[in-house]
Parts: structure tokens; sequence; C-alpha cells
């Protein structure tokens, strides 16, 4: 990047993205809280119980939902505008969990000569057990890394910190999740009355594991169709270049877990890398707009003739050469260094 | 190409793509509330509680294992009233009655109270003022030795200072009460000798060891002798022996 | 321990405060051309910078030293 960094890049679809989101968050909050507390005189818990109860139980849930959208856009296309604003709901996700942490420590560890925060690591030192194991710290962890994600989901820090270390950062939501999922179920579960809870929580904790495993068998099918290209040596023949619709792509797996987009801009033909710098999104599963690849994630955009970003930006691209035999297009698969022009391959989409 | 059925964050959305999120944002929302209303019907069978009224009582203040008051028998309690004292916040009440022991006491305080389990707060020295009434002192009693299975929570809470007061999501705050001077009590499975609850002691008669800490908020099994002063029951614990499931 | 560990953590958030201040306001705008002339992002950054500062300073001598070499 290097247009003038701004807080947020407000756009209208980020903001009804936000308002939806905050809408469905303060109605979980309103009606969990009146339901909680019109329960009976002999079932109603403190205010304080309730609140934290209402924000863990709705940040356990806006992170198990932004878990899934990552493989429902994989699997479903139609998905991919709710990735576009993901780290706002990330973001969101950490101020619920940060209130529930508040109400606990306000609560629990409050009242008491012990300094609340000293209190939350060593008034329960049962590690030994799983019924009584301090389930607060798996919380603390959970929260700690929910925190450091919000912290650096600014596009700066995917500049300073680098596109590998950022992504490699923002994995670390798995561990949080494992850590949440363990926090509640020797927490909350553990506590008889919450029946509700047994089935929510182990529900979205599958969900969450069967749309990644579905996403991978996917993914893995993909690939297989790739090792044949990886046994090739020189050029690869990647098929007919009327298999190409115009402003579309097609994705030429190589081995490393690199691929290449092949688009169709009118009747050129380009390949560039597939991953988008941004975010490492799947460049080929985009659409050429108004002349340039657009990332079907975030919209990124890159010139198809030399991978570079059109100005002010200035991300690059590999590029790789085409050639045609016989009416078939053949692939190179060794990358140009980002940012190389190469002649697009003239082949009429329709022969 | 058409951009109609391809999203870019910036540009505008096509109109099919606005009534797709439209309904997308409501189903979320509408997921939500379906959530909020399963998830906050949490029906605790903790039983009502009272914080908050005003007690005055008059009776011999006994320090050890815990504070407590011991009033004289009345209609209502054949063998004298005995409440457990404790402090403001996560204290125990050991700041209060130092010359008190044996010795009458007017205490003037605030209940908290869940079924039988009742504990007087004092927050000021004010609040338990020695009376010069002569006294015989209070008899303890032993009824033997017993093995009994409960929950040890701390006396505060679970007589509603906080509701639910008891459970593993409360562990770490029984700890805090009790390393902060509250008494630990054992909420037994089944009545003993009428009783519901046990305040706990250590074997010698004088407060729970911090052993306790890792026995709070889970099933266990004590065993020690069990004594009794005014209508409390008290239990002298084999710390040792004591067995968690 | 329990309170050793609050502490240090206090001390590396107050460290992390620090370097956070000191980087958004010297060092950001020669190691990120994005930054230069915009101000309003930069107390979003700061949380970031206090929980990563050791990695924070180390990148920002890396990048320092090979200033130009970058987009």
């Amino acid at each position: 990047m290097s247009v003038a960094y701004t807080p947020v890049g407000w756009n209208a679809n980020k903001i009804f993205y936000d308002v939806a989101l905050g809408l469905a968050v303060a109605a979980y909050l309103w009606i969990f809280m009146a339901v909680a507390e019109g329960m009976a005189p002999g079932a109603r818990f403190d205010d304080a119980t309730i609140e934290m109860r209402a924000y863990g139980s709705c940040a356990f849930l806006m992170l198990s939902a932004i878990l899934c959208i990552g493989p429902l856009a994989r699997l479903d296309t139609r998905f991919l505008p709710v990735l576009y604003n993901r780290r706002h709901f990330g973001v969101m996700t950490c101020f619920v969990a940060i209130m529930h942490a508040r109400h606990v420590i306000a609560w629990y560890f409050a009242f008491s000569p012990v300094d609340p925060y000293v209190a939350l690591l060593s008034s329960n030192t049962s590690f030994a057990r799983l019924a009584g194991f301090p389930f607060e710290l798996l919380g603390v962890a959970a929260l700690l890394v929910l925190t450091l994600l919000a912290a650096t989901s600014h596009d700066f820090w995917l500049n300073f910190l680098t596109p590998p270390r950022w992504k490699a950062l923002h994995m670390s939501i798995y561990a949080a999740y494992a850590c949440v999922v363990a926090h509640v179920s020797l927490g909350a579960l553990l506590t008889p009355q919450w029946q509700a809870m047994h089935v929510v929580m182990p529900a979205c904790a599958l969900t969450v594991v069967a749309l990644h495993l579905a996403a991978a068998a996917r993914q893995a099918r993909l690939d297989r169709t790739a090792t044949m290209a990886n046994e090739a040596v020189g050029w690869i023949d990647v098929g007919e270049a009327s298999g190409i619709a115009d402003g579309r792509a097609i994705i030429v797996p190589l081995s490393d877990a690199e691929s290449v987009a092949i688009f169709r801009n009118g009747d050129a033909l380009g390949a560039i890398a597939n991953a988008c710098r941004h975010q490492n999104g799947p460049l080929g599963e985009g659409r050429i707009i108004d002349g340039c690849v657009t990332c079907p994630w975030h919209g990124f955009q890159y010139r198809l003739e030399d991978g570079c970003a059109p100005p002010p930006y200035t991300e690059k691209l590999a590029t790789y050469n085409l050639r045609s035999a016989n009416g078939w297009i053949q692939l190179d698969p060794r990358p140009n260094p980002p940012g190389t022009r190469v002649e697009p391959l003239h082949a009429p989409a329709r022969p | 190409m058409s951009r109609s059925d391809f999203f870019v964050g910036y540009l505008p959305a096509s109109r099919a793509l606005r009534r797709t999120a439209v309904i997308g944002a409501l189903t979320l929302c509408g997921a939500f509330a379906a959530l909020a209303i399963a998830l906050g019907r949490t029906p605790a069978d903790i039983g009502p509680s009272d914080y908050g009224d005003d007690i005055a009582a008059t009776g011999v203040f006994v320090a050890q294992p815990y504070p407590l008051l011991v009033t004289p028998p009345d209609a209502a309690h054949p063998r004298g009233r005995t409440l457990l004292l404790g402090g403001e916040g996560k204290r125990g009440a050991q700041d209060f009655g130092r010359d008190l022991e044996g010795r009458v006491a007017r205490l003037a305080g605030i209940l908290v109270r869940r079924g039988e389990i009742e504990m007087a707060l004092v927050s000021a020295a004010d609040q338990l003022q020695r009376v010069d009434t002569p006294t015989s002192g209070v008899q303890t009693t032993s009824l033997g030795r017993w093995r009994i299975t409960g929950e040890i929570c701390d006396g505060k809470c679970v007589a509603g200072g906080m509701r639910p007061g008891a459970g593993l999501a409360h562990k770490a705050c029984a700890n805090l009460c009790t390393s902060g001077g509250l008494p630990p009590v054992l909420v037994t499975a089944r009545p003993i000798e009428g009783r519901n609850y046990l305040l706990l002691a250590a074997r010698d008669g004088g407060a729970a060891p911090d052993a306790v800490a890792d026995l709070t908020a889970i099933p266990v099994t004590l065993e020690g002798e069990v004594m009794r002063l005014g209508d409390m029951l008290i239990l002298r614990a084999d710390w040792a022996t004591a067995r968690k499931f | 321990m329990a309170a050793i560990i609050v502490t240090a953590c206090e001390v590396w958030l107050a460290i992390g405060l620090t370097v956070g201040l000191w980087f958004i306001l010297a060092g950001i705008e020669r190691i990120d051309p994005a930054a230069r002339g915009a101000y309003a992002f930069r107390p979003l950054l700061l949380p970031g910078l206090a929980l990563l500062w050791p990695f924070v300073v180390w990148r920002w001598r890396q990048l320092a030293r090979s200033s130009g070499g970058r987009c």
C-alpha cells in the first residue's frame, strides 16, 4: 500500500455490515439479559453473573461465526461479502469478550484485599484436575490472542509485519478458539444448570470443525488435479483458450503451494500469481473490473500484463509466460520477477 | 462483464446483492435473538436468598474456628441461634471482636440468608459491641465421627452474597473469600442431624487449612468429628483424608 | 508468583506504550511511506505496539537500515 493510511476505510458496504452486526449483538445481549432477569426469584442470578454470561456466550457465538466465514466462502462464493469486512467482526468480538472479562474481574475477583489480577492468577491453582481446573486462565489466554489480533488488524500491520508473518499471527485465532472451547467446557458446561449451552457449545464447535474439513476436502480435490502439473517439466498444458470466460480465470496449481491465475481480458490472456499480496486471497476466483484483476476478498487490483497494482498502489505480483500450441495454452511454471511485463497472448474467446 | 454477481467491497453493491445482504442481516439478528432466548434461560435451582435486612442480636461471641455469635435459646431456636459472622466484601470478621471471646456481645449488622445458612455482616467496630452481661459461655458437644459428602462453599456467597455463589464457576471466588477469612462451609448432599450445611474447621478446632482451596466447588467427602454449637454443626475434618470425586 | 507476573505485565505494557508512542511520533514515517501525513490512524496502532514492542523495535531497526528498499 502506498496511499495514506486512514483509521478505517469506510464505505457503504462496511457501514451496512457493521450496523447489521451491531444490531445482532445488541439484540442478543438485550434479549439474553431480559430473559435471565425474568427468571423466578429462586433461579435468578446476580445481575453481574447474568451480564458476564450474556457477554461471554455472545463472544463465543461471534467467534464461532467468524471461524465459519472462511470455509463457507471457500465452499460457496456467495459468502464472500461476509468475508470482506471480517476484521470488523473480529474487533467487535474482542470488545464483547473484554466486556465479559471486565464483569468477571469486577465481580468474582473484586471486593477483596488482593489485587484483582493477582487474584485471577492465584486464587485457583487446581491445575491437576479437570473439574475445578482454573478455566479462567484459558479465557485469559484466548482474550490475549483476540486482543493481539484486533490490535494488529489495521493494514499498517500487514505491511509492518509482512504478509506471511501477519497471516501466521492471525492463524493463532484457532488456538484462541481451542482455549475458548476448553474455557467454556471446564467452566459454564460443568455448571449443570445451563442446559442450552450444553447443546449450543458443541453444535458451534462441531460446525466450525465440519466446515473446515469440507473446505479442506475441496482444496484437496483441487490439489489432486495439480499433481499432474507438478510432475510436468517445462511448459504445462493448461487447456483450450476458449475454456476461459471473458473477465474470468482458471487457476493452475503448481508445486510448493504456489498457483497461477490465467485471466482472459477480451482477446488477451495473461498469467499472474494467484495469491493476492494483501491477504493471500485467491485472485483466480476474482474478476477483471475496469481492466484490472480484482481480488474477491477485499477488492485489491492488479494489471494483468505486469502484475502491478495500478498507481498509486505499489503491490507487485509475479507474472508468468504463456504460449499457444495447436489451440492449447501452455504455461511456463517459472515465475518472472514481480512486476515483469509480459506481452498478452492473443487468443479469441471463440475460435 | 456484469458486476452484479461479483462483490467488490468498495463499489456499490448490486440490487440483488443488497437484497441478499438485508436477508442475511435479518437472519443473523434472528439467529442471535433465538439463541439469546435459549441461552438466557438459566433455570438454576439455587433457592431464594435475602441480602440486606438489618439484624440485631445479642449472644456469646465465639472466635474459633471462625467468628460466630450464639444467641440464647428461644421458641424458634431451641438450641440457640448460631450466626456466621462475615466482614465487608471478601473479608472475614476477624478484625472485630478481638477481645470478645466467650463474652456477650450485641450485634447490629446486615443479614444474608439462604435457607438455613445465615451470615451477619459486620463492617465497623461499633456493630459488634461488648455487653456487660455475665455468661457461662457456650457448650460445644461432640456428635461423634462422621463421613460426609457435599460441596465446600464460602459461607458468605452461598448464603446469598452472590447468586448462585456455588458451583465450579464460583470456585476461584470461593477461594478468594475463604483466604480472606470468610468461613468455608460444607453444603451436604443429604441432611446431617437435620442440618444442610456444616461449618468447616481444622482438626484441632481452629480455622480450616489453606488446603481447603483445592477442595472447594467440587463434590468431596470429608471425615472428622462433628461438633454442635448452638444450632450449628461444625466439622473438625481430617483434611489429609479428604476425597475428591 | 502471581504478583510477579502481574508486575511483569505492567512493566511490559509500560515499556510498550513508551516505545509505541515514540514509534508513532518519530519512527513510523521513516519506515512506511503510507504513514506520511496520516495521523488519525496512529492511535489505533498503540495497543498492538504496546503488546509487540520487542518485535516492533527489531523490525523498526531492520526497516530503518534498509529504508528505501520498500514500497
